[in-house]
């Protein structure tokens, strides 16, 4: 193992219902749980939405696509919403491949303003 | 019709995913059992992605006999999608709420086209 990938995640209220939770650095498999865990915590407070915010991710492995679709499954059994913020021109790539049905924004405005 | 290959993974806890590629002239069918989760996925990825690699026209994954297809199981279908291109037509077969659904919920089965019987994706 050479140079460690670093990921930061934190999550915030941003408003009754809604949490959002911010991933800094790079979504790779040694990297994803961090994020799977504060998705999990994020769902498990019995939100109306939760945003995923990649808006600061520099790279998104298949791996974090994974933690995604889990994601959009959990927002349907509990009648939730969930939103991806986008961001980057690398992220969008990576989700690209998930077809152009997610719900994603281009920025955390947009994600909330529903 | 050929079965040419034939692999199996037990790991563990008890979960286990059997594929079988068969060919029917240029598709290559990928026929899928058990369970797709985060144990089996590597598995069926692996098997998914050497039969992409014999570039038929069209591959054919039969999931009629899986009981639970999981977000890695999706992921994996993404990736044989990509390694396809524009060379080989993906199709996937499932019907039941276990496999079609979580297809659908995700809007994945706007980029695979899904199927109700293996003859309808085999079909024109």
């Amino acid at each position: 193992m050479s140079i460690a990938t670093l990921l930061h995640v934190s999550s915030s209220e941003s408003r009754p219902g809604t949490t959002v939770v911010h991933v800094v650095g790079e979504i790779d498999a040694s990297t994803v749980p961090e994020m799977a865990l504060a998705l999990d915590s994020a769902w498990k407070s019995g939100p109306r939405a939760v945003v995923l915010d990649l808006s600061h991710v520099e790279f998104l492995g298949t791996a974090g696509l994974t933690e995604i679709l889990r994601a959009i499954e959990r927002a349907d059994a509990a009648h939730a919403t969930f939103r991806i913020v986008t961001g980057g021109r690398s992220v969008v790539r990576a989700l690209d491949v998930l077809g152009s049905r997610l719900p994603t924004s281009p920025d955390l405005a947009h994600a909330l303003s529903d | 019709m050929s079965t040419v290959d034939s692999s199996q993974a037990e790991p563990p806890g008890g979960q286990t995913v059997s594929v079988t590629v068969e060919k029917h002239g240029g598709a290559s069918v990928v026929v899928v059992s058990g369970d797709i989760d985060m144990v089996t996925a590597p598995e069926f990825e692996k098997a998914l992605i050497s039969a992409v690699r014999e570039r038929p026209d069209r591959l054919v994954v039969d999931l009629t006999g899986v009981a639970f297809l999981g977000s890695a199981g999706l992921t994996a279908l993404v990736a044989a999608r990509q390694e396809a291109g524009e060379t080989t037509a993906v199709r996937v077969v499932a019907k039941s709420s276990a496999t079609a659904r979580p297809l659908q919920l995700t809007g994945l089965d706007q980029e695979i086209p899904l199927f109700a019987t293996r003859e309808e994706a085999l079909g024109d």
